[in-house]
């Protein structure tokens, strides 16, 4: 399988950490992939305000281009770009004309276009689950965390067609994979408000007192996410929070790459462990051990 | 379009008579009111349910709305009257597959699937489910318990039997070669019942000990559970059975019956010849063994080490079937077949192994220190191997021989041991955790090496030339592609050397002549069907014939050459049972994962096994796998997903003392001859799991409005108490979401029952639990049936919140499971809120299966899936002979699913009236027992009633209560008396002490006498010696909180119930010849409608409409919802009912007089200018009198010419477009004189009204604005999409509360002010037109009428039918019947169609009738008494009672009265007026009143 890479915008600026990380553990698994010649942004939420043709063709103008590159699946790390690449693709297969249209200013044709997966769909359903356990080298079996899986990752769901659109699994499975415990809790999907940040930032400090509120009461240690909104969101808004909730604390909020390079014994400064506005380090350097008694053995996993 | 059927006139002689039966497709309410009707009326019924019992969705609802009646208390009596009936054959476990023919002559193909219990022999005791090892979700209750795959659907199911339900074939048994039930035993592992599970296991496999330890398993790879984690450890936990059972003492099993003459032979004792010699032995021939070695077992005792498998449990398995009766002849060779046939065998067979082991033909091989494998390990066994002590030993070979030789080596003191072979190391033959094992004891494995000579260095064995290999592989024909790396000879070095390269079969008894053949791989020719060789009598299996291969094989091998053998000595075909084809039961990822979601399945790794370190293994031949401990064992069997749900384990078969159970049962298709077909499919609950939002299946606290139901239940998972699931505690907070799986987009329809079902589980559950704070979140609120919204308020008052918001989202709280529901209020204010519990109201669905049944039946169906029927018809669907009711056609209530069901049953003894009583016989009774001089001699009988009686009244006190009362001969109780079961043990009762009076103490005499009356009736006693004491009703229900006064007060009832019985005297009922004719007051659509359904059957119809043309309220209507033209489909109706030979009409006509009775009524009319009376007799009267609009005085109606009513808005509709043109606004507001103080009630059709007429307006001119100004909008069931599509047609609707009413003001134009109860602001409408929306009310004159028909009527002036729920269309009294508005409003055209054929039904269904059956409890006068004060004339209610004067015997003229028994009720008013006590009533003689008073007095 070759896979094109499509890191967004956000993965080049305020989430230079999940774009190293998520790097990083590609080529711990030993999986090739390559950065999309030329890509450009998705378009998000501004270029279909201006015009449905423009939101359609931005991102599709990325998987033309990755197609004729040769890629067979396009791997976004962004939940929001990836939706907006499969939300694209579903509305040119469903309106003929749409397509005609896209084509003829994009220039390039629109059949058989490569998938665009987020990446926990490619660690969940290609079948890496026994690499991923084999590569553990650090026990992370004390790390108590919360998945956090926000809006798109699975929703709208028949758009995105992955994992259970109101209870995903796919995040909990793979760091349940590396032993990290998750816990259920009650916000897996709600939303964090990220499209409100710059205009209604009261609403986004609400929704994220929630988040933070049901993550705290359930025990979490850290929140990990799969997406750079829902992290900026959690990780930089969390004095706001404490305020509301009128008692401090500190909740580091990881991306899943990070938590999994970090069992697979990758550098904290490799996995930009230190980016964050909420360290944290010293939570990993906590609950981490090196692999011992508590954890099964690299034959009994086999077995 | 669709054809109305209006015209199919019974069946023409051309074919002959229809075939007077019908096939009703469901057991539900529908079904059954639907085969009572036509059995009743002469008709045949076949009742095809799917599944094992009757009842429906009904019977598994706690109470029902509006009168919070028992659910099964009410259909507990149809259910046992449906089975009872002579003319319903009820068909369980069938369904329906194909329906050819004509209408009046379908031939209608059916399976009926496999109940694998007996309906007949089955006394429902219970034992087989007792003993059923596998435990599955009680689907019956939702799956909030468990059951057993025996299993009874509902406690009081009717059929009250067991059934087995299976799946099929679970994988495990269908990869293995003997079959062995694995499911079944693992289940009984899991119940810790090991000896029953070693039994499942031997029934297919003698060797269990020896399989557990060293089978290859396919079963695990089979495992479905692999899909999930890892397979269960099926070998394993055979092993642990055995384990656990060898432990005991060996006892020796009852030698076999000898049955027959003839002798088996049978040459080796492996595991082919043995298994073979064990089912000949038991099949009853003599069989002897011969072995060649000492010792018995073959390969099992001889080849494999006892680390793996211990010799003791080798001996005890063989032992086992020597002690069946097997001669067993060690250390005897048999050198010549024809000796043993000679010696008297009747037949041998050949099951010697495969036990010569192979040399490659390399330089050396025949060196004295190199050796085979197979001898070495078989010389280890019997004790006598080469020393190999200090040795190096290389072992040639990668299969388990050669690692057994390898490890035995080991242990047995070799210096060092290797093993080569031609395979990579993943190739290799041998099991993977054996070479890992070897490797763990020190032994090097070289994989990939060819030999090419034994290197020797002075005739010592050095060890062996090899190659490395690059490429190789065998062929399909056996031979070796070798490629090897040239240039890479090297020594391999040992000093003894072991050949592992596989056996051949030592033949060498087989002489040239001994006509049995042999193959060029040497082994045995045979025919691979039979197992015959080439000589006959000569049969040949296991290894000799197929090369080497595993014990499981040759078990399989024995048990085939055992069947043809059998079959050769019986010189004869064995007959082959026909069995059932089950399918194997191979899941899939998605299934997998799917059950994974809803939690049905929980990942969790096998259990591994303790084994020896190897350090210990080296010094020893002890096992290095020591098995499971019982409690790992049961956890590992716990594992199993139990694939195939029953899995034939047979431990019902051999507990069943009534020998009902039979596992072989298949499936049989059969043809019946039916005339009609009636489906009543009835609904699929919507499955909450696809409304992900709020978490059914993941958290437990959320529950669908059934499993709630089944929660409230006392027959429930939880008995009656209001718990959750989650930990049993009693929620405090409940919340139910209304509309799940309704009103959305992909099922645009409203559900109809959901905002009043749960209402009445709101108010239930406050009942249960005082305090619990229920709160239910509705989009509008739907209470539009009769009584509903009554219903509706109370529930309010009682403190029922109801929340209008559409929660978005439940979310559990992980750390108490509580559901959080996430709301917005109108003014936009998000709310969280906690509860304890969720109820989510799911809706109805089209039945499974159905859209494949119909497409089958050729019957099409709407695009939501629900059955197509047409407006004049809605019973009717677009095959001719085949009719719908209930929830199939429409989501409906109990009450409209029953007149339904009445009404598709009149269709169908409309098409087959000339088939009636041709198929039917009447029921028959034995000869009646005299008592008339016997003393008495009482049995009563108290009854549980589930916790219904029981959860109040100490029942087992009351019981031996009972017992001590005068002439007691027996006393006992029933968990329900009611049920079939039950009703057997009084009948065994009465016959086993010569009971001659029966007192039930129970329910209702209500409801459940006359099915107690039968029940002895049926064992030949009069079925007045019977009493109903009514400790439920009357005692349980009412005295909850006192439940020792309750008892005590039971105590009294049956006491007093005995003092009665004792004296009552046997009566014999009376048949009555009667009229067979109707009148039908009314001639509006319901009157017309009834008396052609009736009229085409064949019976006289007098119909009375009082104006002066028939039509009614139905002349107004100018457009349908459904764009029919109502106006033509009235004037085909009128013109048809003119035009009817068995109709005759009387316009302008009143009834003016009426009376008599069932059968015998007399009617005389008032006709406007005749002056003359006509007399009418009538068997039967159907009133349909309709109601008539509310004239409001509201909103300047009546002031300004611009306000109109709805019925006058579609007069100008009706006239033509260019008035509604011109118009800009109209302004609809409904409720006007509905839901009012004065009016409390939903008038029900406003809404759709409405919504007809503003689409209407739409449709003419899209720019005119319509608003809708509504409380609630109530478009349910179907009528729905239409309020979806005035909504997207733009026509506003304005939400307004009941306290902030509209105001109007027409100051030149007219303003309609709303306080917008959504946004709370007025807003003001200009209006060119204000439409009133007014309420239908009953007719002024209902009373008079009422009066007259000495007919009830409700608060509301609407008629009071007989029983709100399943008796919707008679009245009380009998021979009446309502249909159409004067029952409640109804909605054009199909509801008021659907009730008068109703009507039509239940009428027919008394006057198809030959006789009429008559009660004989009527007054009696004592002639000898009465002096004729007359007295009791005027009181009779009935008239029944005249004066006569008559001369006596004196010749002196004297007075008496007369009583005309067939108009008497037996009410008992002249026996309380008669001072002389000369006149009684029969069954309720003074003298049983004083009994009673005396013993309630206990004086």
């Amino acid at each position: 399988m070759k896979y094109g890479y499509y890191p967004g915008c956000s993965l080049e600026g305020i989430s230079v950490e999940y774009n190293h990380s998520m790097r990083s553990l590609f080529d711990a698994l030993d999986v090739t992939i390559e950065d999309l010649p030329d890509w450009i942004c998705c378009g998000t939420l501004a270029a279909p305000s201006i015009s449905r043709l423009l939101g359609v063709a931005t991102p599709l103008w990325n998987v033309a281009k990755a197609k004729q590159e040769g890629f067979e699946q396009v791997v976004a790390p962004c939940s929001a770009c990836v939706y907006h690449f499969k939300n694209a693709e579903k509305q040119v297969n469903q309106d003929s004309k749409l397509m005609s249209d896209v084509e003829s200013v994009l220039e390039l044709p629109l059949n058989d276009l490569p998938r665009t997966v987020h990446p926990l769909e490619i660690l969940i359903n290609d079948g890496f689950e026994e690499r991923i356990k084999f590569s553990v080298q650090r026990d992370l079996s004390n790390l108590k965390v919360v998945c956090y899986y926000g809006c798109h990752i699975s929703r709208p769901a028949e758009v995105m067609r992955f994992d259970d659109p109101e209870d995903p699994q796919s995040m909990d499975r793979l760091l349940n994979w590396v032993g990290v415990q998750t816990l259920d809790w009650a916000s897996k999907v709600d939303c964090c408000g990220a499209h409100f940040s710059l205009i209604k930032p009261d609403i986004v400090v609400d929704l994220c007192t929630k988040l933070v509120e049901a993550a705290l009461e359930v025990g979490a240690d850290a929140i990990v996410v799969a997406c750079p909104m829902c992290h900026a969101n959690l990780d930089t808004r969390q004095e706001e929070i404490a305020e509301r909730l009128g008692h401090p604390f500190k909740l580091p909020v990881l991306y899943f790459s990070q938590v999994l390079g970090y069992a697979f014994g990758l550098e904290p400064n490799t996995l930009g462990l230190r980016k964050h506005i909420v360290d944290p380090l010293p939570l990993m350097l906590e609950k981490c051990q090196p692999v011992g008694a508590n954890y099964p053995s690299l034959q009994e996993m086999s077995a | 379009m669709i054809i109305p059927k209006e015209d199919i006139q019974p069946m023409n002689s051309q074919n002959g008579k229809p075939v007077g039966a019908v096939m009703v497709v469901g057991g539900g309410i529908a079904g059954m009111q639907a085969s009572l009707d036509l059995a009743d009326a002469g008709f045949k019924v076949y009742l095809v349910e799917k599944e094992p019992a009757i009842g429906g969705h009904m019977a598994a609802l706690d109470k029902t709305f509006p009168t919070n009646d028992c659910a099964m208390c009410t259909i507990s009596p149809r259910l046992v009257t449906t089975a009872g009936h002579n003319n319903i054959e009820v068909l369980t476990n069938t369904e329906l597959l194909g329906l050819e023919g004509e209408p009046g002559h379908f031939k209608a193909k059916i399976r009926r699937n496999p109940r694998y219990i007996d309906l007949d022999k089955c006394t429902a005791c219970g034992d087989c489910a007792e003993v059923c090892p596998i435990v599955l979700d009680d689907n019956f209750n939702g799956g909030l318990n468990q059951r057993k795959a025996a299993f009874k659907l509902y406690p009081q199911a009717v059929p009250n039997a067991f059934a087995i339900e299976k799946k099929g074939i679970a994988p495990c048994r269908d990869a293995c070669p003997a079959g062995q039930r694995a499911q079944g035993y693992i289940a009984l592992i899991r119940e810790g019942r090991y000896e029953d599970a070693l039994r499942v296991i031997k029934e297919d496999n003698p060797f269990p000990g020896i399989c557990g330890r060293i089978c290859n398993h396919r079963c695990e790879t089979a495992c479905n559970r692999n899909l999930v984690d890892d397979p269960i450890s099926i070998a394993g936990l055979k092993r642990f059975v055995t384990d656990q059972v060898y432990a005991q003492p060996y006892e020796p099993p009852l030698p076999a019956k000898r049955k027959y003459e003839e002798r088996v032979a049978i040459i080796g004792s492996g595991p082919c010849g043995l298994t073979a010699a064990k089912d000949l032995v038991q099949a009853g021939y003599g069989v002897t063994v011969f072995e060649t070695l000492p010792v018995a077992g073959g390969m099992l005792r001889v080849g494999v080490p006892e680390y793996r498998l211990p010799t003791w449990i080798v001996n005890r398995e063989v032992q086992e079937i020597i002690d069946l009766g097997v001669e067993l002849r060690l250390n005897t060779r048999v050198e010549n077949l024809d000796e043993l046939f000679s010696e008297g065998f009747n037949a041998v067979l050949i099951a010697v192994g495969a036990h010569n082991g192979r040399r490659l033909p390399i330089p050396g091989s025949d060196h004295p220190d190199v050796f085979t494998a197979v001898h070495f390990l078989r010389d280890v066994c019997l004790g006598k191997a080469e020393n190999v002590n200090g040795r190096h030993v290389l072992l040639l070979g990668g299969g388990n021989v050669a690692l057994d030789s390898a490890r035995t080596a080991v242990r047995l003191g070799a210096k060092q041991v290797d093993v080569a072979c031609l395979e990579d190391r993943q190739s290799m033959l041998a099991d993977e955790h054996e070479i890992i094992e070897a490797e763990e004891e020190g032994i090097r494995i070289f994989p990939g090496r060819a030999f090419n000579q034994i290197a020797n260095n002075n005739g010592r064995i050095t060890g062996v030339e090899a190659v490395d290999v690059k490429f190789m592989q065998f062929e399909a024909d056996g031979s070796l592609t070798l490629e090897t790396v040239p240039n890479s000879e090297h020594i391999l070095s040992g000093d003894m050397v072991f050949f592992a390269i596989g056996q051949s079969a030592g033949l060498a008894f087989i002489p040239e002549d001994s006509q049995v053949g042999t193959t060029r791989g040497g082994t045995v020719a045979v025919n691979p069907n039979t197992f015959s060789t080439s000589r006959a009598g000569v049969f040949a299996a296991g290894d000799a014939t197929t090369g080497t291969a595993f014990v499981i094989e040759a078990v399989t091998a024995g048990h085939q050459a055992a069947e043809n053998i059998q079959k050769y000595l019986l010189g004869e075909e064995l007959e082959v049972r026909e069995q059932p084809e089950l399918p194997v039961v191979k899941m899939s990822p998605t299934e997998v994962s799917l059950r994974m979601a809803k939690g049905e399945i929980e990942p969790k790794p096998r259990l591994r096994m303790a084994s020896l370190e190897s350090k210990q293994r080296l010094q020893t031949f002890d096992e290095v796998n020591l098995g499971y401990t019982e409690e790992q064992a049961r956890a590992e069997a716990a594992r199993c997903l139990q694939c195939g749900v029953c899995s034939e384990c047979l431990s019902c078969y051999y507990k069943c003392a009534a020998g009902a159970i039979n596992h072989d049962e298949i499936a049989v298709q059969e043809q019946l001859d039916v005339g009609a077909v009636i489906l009543a499919s009835g609904f699929e609950p919507y499955d909450a799991h696809l409304s992900g939002e709020y978490g059914f299946g993941r958290f437990p606290n959320v529950v669908t409005s059934m499993q709630f139901e089944r929660v409230l239940s006392p027959s429930g998972p939880f008995v009656g108490h209001l718990v959750r699931p989650s930990d049993g505690h009693e929620p405090k907070r409940i919340a139910w979401i209304q509309c799940v799986g309704s009103r959305e987009s992909e099922r645009n329809w409203c559900s109809a029952v959901c905002c009043m079902y749960a209402t009445k589980q709101a108010i239930i559950a406050q009942e249960h639990a005082p305090g619990t704070e229920c709160t239910i979140f509705y989009i509008d609120f739907r209470a539009y049936g009769k009584g509903f919204d009554a219903y509706y308020e109370r529930a309010k008052e009682e403190g029922v919140r109801y929340v209008r918001a559409l929660p978005s989202a439940v979310r559990q709280n992980p750390n108490d499971e509580n559901l959080i529901i996430h709301y917005t209020l109108p003014d936009g204010n998000q709310i969280y809120e906690d509860f304890d519990l969720v109820v989510l109201s799911v809706g109805m669905q089209p039945p499974n299966g159905m859209a494949q049944l119909a497409g089958d039946l050729d019957v099409a169906l709407t695009e939501d899936g629900f059955c197509q029927t047409t407006n004049l018809s809605p019973l009717d669907t677009t095959r001719q002979g085949v009719y719908v009711c209930g929830p199939f056609a429409e989501p409906k209530d109990i009450p409209e699913t029953v007149m339904s069901a009445s009404a598709a049953a009149a269709r169908a003894m409309t098409l087959l009236a000339e088939g009636r009583h041709s198929l039917v016989q009447p029921k028959e009774y034995p000869p009646e027992i005299d008592v008339t001089d016997q003393p008495p001699r009482v049995g009563v009988f108290v009854c549980h009633c589930g916790s219904n009686i029981a959860g109040v009244v100490d029942v087992e006190a009351v019981t031996e209560y009972a017992r001590s009362l005068p002439d007691v001969v027996f006393a006992d109780n029933n968990l329900f008396t009611c049920s079939t079961d039950s009703q057997t043990r009084i009948q065994e009762a009465i016959q086993e002490h010569d009971l001659n009076r029966v007192v039930v103490a129970s329910c209702t005499p209500r409801t459940h006498e006359p099915i107690f009356q039968d029940t002895i009736r049926q064992v030949g006693l009069n079925f007045y010696l019977f009493e109903l004491a009514n400790i439920r009703d009357q005692c349980s229900w009412v005295h909850r909180d006192f439940p020792e006064a309750a008892t005590e007060k039971a105590k009294d009832l049956v006491r007093m119930a005995v003092a009665r019985v004792r004296l009552v005297e046997p009566l014999q009922r009376k048949w009555l010849e009667f009229n067979h004719d109707a009148l039908i007051i009314g001639g509006g659509l319901a009157g017309m409608t009834a008396a052609l359904e009736l009229a085409d059957q064949g019976f006289k119809i007098s119909l009375v409409e009082r104006q002066g043309d028939l039509g009614g309220n139905m002349r107004h209507l100018q457009f349908l919802l459904s764009h029919a033209d109502p106006q033509a489909l009235l004037a085909q109706l009128i013109k048809k009912t003119f035009q009817h030979p068995n109709i005759t009409t009387f316009l302008n006509a009143e009834v003016d007089s009426f009376e008599g009775s069932l059968g015998k009524f007399k009617s005389t009319l008032k006709v406007t200018d005749i002056e003359e009376s006509p007399l009418i007799n009538h068997g039967v009267v159907i009133v349909a009198t309709g109601a008539q609009p509310y004239q409001p005085s509201e909103y300047l109606y009546g002031q300004d010419e611009r306000v109109l009513t709805q019925l006058e808005l579609e007069d100008i509709l009706a006239r033509g477009s260019a008035e509604i043109s011109a118009l800009k606004s109209v302004v609809m507001i409904q409720c006007v004189g509905s839901r009012t103080p004065e009016r409390p009630y939903c008038s029900r059709i406003c809404c759709s009204q409405a919504v007809k007429n503003a689409l209407q307006i739409k449709e003419i001119n899209p720019n005119t604005e319509v608003y809708i100004l509504y409380q609630d909008i109530r478009t349910y069931g179907l009528l729905e999409k239409y309020y979806r599509q005035a909504r997207q047609e733009g026509v506003m609707f304005l939400r307004f509360e009941p306290d902030q009413p509209s105001q109007v003001n027409a100051d030149g134009t007219l303003q309609v002010v709303i306080h917008d109860a959504m946004l709370e602001t007025d807003i003001l409408l200009e209006a060119d037109r204000l439409v009133l929306s007014v309420a239908t009310i009953p007719r002024e004159d209902a009373n008079q009428l009422a009066q007259l028909l000495k007919v009830p009527q409700m608060q509301d002036g609407f008629f009071q039918e007989a029983h709100m729920k399943l008796a919707p269309i008679d009245f009380a009294s009998e021979g009446i019947f309502l249909c159409g508005m004067a029952h409640y409003p109804k909605k054009a055209v199909t509801e008021t169609v659907i009730q008068a054929k109703a009507a039509a039904g239940r009428a027919a269904a008394i006057l198809a009738q030959r006789e009429l059956e008559i009660e004989p409890i009527t007054s009696h006068v004592l002639e000898d008494k009465c002096d004729g004060c007359a007295y009791c004339v005027d009181p009779c209610p009935f008239d029944a009672i005249t004066l006569i004067e008559y001369t006596d015997e004196a010749g002196k003229t004297k007075k008496r009265v007369v009583v005309d028994e067939t108009i008497c009720k037996g009410c008992g008013t002249c026996q309380a007026t008669c001072p002389k006590d000369a006149i009684y009533v029969s069954h309720f003689k003074l003298d049983y009143l004083r009994a009673m008073t005396m013993a309630a007095l206990e004086v």
